[in-house]
């Protein structure tokens, strides 16, 4: 029955992955893959929580976070901007992936602790 | 491309290629600890994503763009996590303060490394399938 659970959850994050990318995309401009980068860093941020909750939601955190924040998108997106020497951009782009990914998920887990103190 | 595919039918590639994609996560993350599932999920999420979009790179149509959604975006998307992988270096890590933030942060970027490695390699084979399609 888990399966059923995980399959559901994970489709609903990658739906949720790629609308919320379409939308920060149509508004902030493809200069950077801001959707996919604001869709990694509310991911860490959200899985911090949970883990900072204590609770084992597995689909909430490998079914549906897991699903919603994607490693493949980052790498072949690096990899196409340092195919059209944009190298800069590209640095950049990972640089604030893996800084603004650990801060989220450290700020999350910081926050969940706090919540489950009250 | 004039008239992309419908909504609901963009919508379903995405979620069939999603549940897949996790199911397989879960899959392999049942088989051990630590790093290593999500990597090797990771590595080979991003192989295929690499090859898909590099060999689908020409060329329009709705079957392409589904897809391209389905097994790119859906799948390797879902097969892939960025968030579980940053919570299993800050575990293995278990920095105690700001400072000690670089460890994760230096290992993190070894798997990143890793991945770029493996999309290079994935993009190139998938030229060489664009390629030979289009002869």
């Amino acid at each position: 029955m888990i399966w059923a659970g995980l399959a559901l959850a994970g489709a609903a994050g990658a739906v949720a992955r790629w609308l919320l990318d379409q939308g920060i995309s149509a508004l902030a401009g493809r200069l950077l893959p801001w959707g996919v980068l604001g869709v990694n860093v509310l991911g860490c941020l959200l899985l911090g929580i949970v883990t900072g909750l204590g609770q084992d939601m597995q689909l909430l955190s490998t079914g549906f976070l897991g699903a919603f924040t994607t490693f493949s998108t980052v790498c072949v997106d690096v990899v196409r901007m340092l195919g059209e020497s944009h190298r800069l951009r590209a640095a950049g782009y990972a640089a604030l992936t893996l800084v603004l990914g650990v801060l989220a998920l450290c700020l999350g887990v910081l926050c969940g602790g706090a919540l489950t103190m009250r | 491309m004039e008239n992309p595919p419908r909504r609901w039918a963009q919508v379903t590639a995405v979620a069939v290629g999603g549940a897949l994609g996790t199911l397989a996560r879960a899959a392999l993350a049942a088989t051990g600890h630590g790093l290593l599932p999500i990597m090797v999920a990771n590595i080979a999420g991003t192989l295929v994503l690499a090859v898909l979009t590099s060999a689908l790179l020409t060329g329009g149509g709705h079957g392409r763009r589904l897809l391209a959604l389905a097994a790119g975006t859906g799948m390797c998307g879902a097969l892939t996590t960025y968030s579980g992988l940053v919570l299993e270096v800050l575990r293995l890590t278990a920095p105690a303060s700001a400072a000690q933030l670089l460890v994760p942060l230096l290992l993190l970027s070894a798997c990143l490394l890793a991945g770029l490695l493996t999309a290079v390699a994935g993009w190139a084979l998938g030229s060489l399938l664009r390629d030979g399609r289009a002869q």
